[in-house]
């Protein structure tokens, strides 16, 4: 999948948020993921059974755990994960049921660890690479709609620091730094604007 | 390999379930340099037994 499909997803799923959960008015911030929020659009879009599980394990390896099934998903996170990494981890999961397919699917769960413990996100194949890029940008995409861009870049001109932004999104901080970054935020505006 | 066997049981459980993808979400600095598959596997267990005991955690701030 290509930055741009990602973008065009994102965009397409972001037109339902609007339309099934806030009744076609515009979309306020944050963006909702549970309680008929995002969870539900990529539930109805992909036809899967959704649920979110939050889960007391001492651990700092494992943050969250996706599991698809053929008619239904779990996603699994963390006590450990703060408001905004638990918002994100989930929609990251959420992304790669709506834009995965089989040739992406992690069948050897111990290559998929062993890849994960040498550094190197996933490394099956490289499809699988790719598509946790691109559900961690993909994620990105829901919780900061394109839509926003204006808001966002105006916030940051205003010389609020990446934590206060990250506040009004609800998202990680890191995640802000990411979207501001100025690689991506090229690539992400040059897309927004031919999508619109 | 005990833990890994033992998730890899579970998984095996779950394929016949109709388990077609599963994904580990780590995060930064979730290993340190000694750790180990077995390390991950036991949190990974650990997990599954909290989730088959359905110790779920309301999670009002997560909305």
């Amino acid at each position: 999948m290509r930055l741009a499909d990602v973008s065009l997803l994102a965009r397409d799923v972001h037109s339902l948020y609007i339309k099934d959960c806030c009744n076609g008015s515009p979309a306020s911030l944050p963006i909702k993921i549970l309680n008929n929020g995002l969870i539900s659009v990529i539930s109805k879009r992909t036809g899967l059974a959704i649920e979110t599980r939050c889960l007391p394990w001492n651990g700092h390896m494992l943050r969250a755990n996706l599991r698809r099934y053929k008619d239904s998903a779990s996603i699994i996170y963390s006590n450990e994960l703060n408001t905004c990494w638990s918002r994100f981890c989930i929609c990251k999961e959420a992304y790669h049921l709506l834009s995965d397919d089989v040739k992406t699917y992690s069948t050897d769960p111990v290559s998929l660890v062993n890849g994960l413990m040498n550094d190197m996100p996933v490394i099956t194949i490289d499809d699988d690479i790719e598509a946790e890029w691109m559900a961690v940008i993909g994620a990105m995409e829901l919780l900061i709609p394109s839509q926003f861009d204006t808001y966002l870049y105006g916030l940051e001109a205003s010389g609020k620091e990446h934590y206060e932004i990250a506040l009004e999104f609800r998202v990680p901080e890191k995640i802000i730094s990411l979207r501001l970054s100025p690689a991506l935020r090229k690539s992400l505006d040059q897309l927004h604007n031919d999508m619109h | 390999m005990e833990e890994q066997e033992k998730f890899l049981e579970w998984y095996a459980k779950e394929l016949d379930k109709g388990l077609v993808d599963i994904k580990f979400y780590v995060g930064e600095g979730s290993f340190t340099k000694n750790a180990t598959t077995e390390e991950f596997f036991r949190e990974a267990n650990r997990v599954n037994e909290l989730y088959a005991q359905q110790k779920f955690i309301p999670r009002l701030d997560v909305f």
